[in-house]
């Protein structure tokens, strides 16, 4: 519901990717994020785990993935 | 009670943004009304809320399309964060913008908790969360005008 700020593989400052994230879209192993002013993020890989009353998200990149 | 609202995005991205008015495709602004939500409880009292919503309407420029997509400085936020150039004030009033919005949906939210309360026998219960409803809105209301003047 609320903004969410995005992280690579584990919830810490140095692994921030995109803060106030209002849209996420996975599709073919892309995961395109969208922040607030239109600021696009496009990692390849998956999401992790969303915490959606913390306004947190975890994305594992494909080369982290299996 | 009901405050739904259902207004539909009929626009492929209906990201709030600044561009210059060079372009052909319909998209869509966010802004917001403020009008009176009539509605009528269970014990058929009805009565009126003032609140806002933001919603887009889709709409169509004549000429070039001219306005960045994502960040202007940057082909990925992820790797050329730093190059970013984006305004910072800006970012503030959209922010701001979003929080307004939200705390509206949050204070119907709360409204129809207030309801559900009353439903299950709880009219003190409905009167305190339905005051700080009003408290909430005051509140928003006080942001809302702090974000007029910053545009």
């Amino acid at each position: 519901m609320c903004l969410s700020t995005v992280y690579n593989l584990e919830k810490r400052p140095e692994n921030e990717v995109l803060k106030n994230v209002m849209r996420i879209e996975c599709e073919n192993g892309v995961v395109t994020l969208t922040d607030i002013m239109g600021r696009e993020a496009v990692i390849e890989g998956e999401i992790a785990s969303a915490d959606l009353t913390g306004g947190t998200v975890v994305v594992r990149p494909k080369a982290a993935c299996a | 009670m009901s405050h739904e609202h259902d207004h539909e995005y009929m626009h492929e991205h209906d990201i709030p943004h600044e561009h210059s008015h060079d372009h052909a495709h319909e998209h869509a602004h966010e802004h917001t009304h403020t009008h009176d939500h009539v509605h009528t409880h269970a014990d058929g009292t009805t009565h009126a809320h003032p609140h806002e919503h933001a919603h887009s309407h889709p709409h169509t420029h004549e000429g070039e399309h001219g306005h960045p997509h994502g960040c202007p400085g940057a082909a990925n936020c992820a790797s050329d964060c730093k190059t970013c150039d984006m305004d910072p004030r800006a970012e503030i009033v959209a922010l701001m913008q979003y929080m307004v919005n939200h705390n509206t949906a949050h204070a119907n939210e709360l409204a129809q908790l207030a309801g559900r309360l009353k439903e299950l026998g709880d009219p003190a219960g409905y009167d305190q969360v339905m005051q700080a409803v009003s408290d909430f809105e005051k509140g928003n209301m006080r942001l809302s005008t702090v974000l007029a003047a910053m545009k």
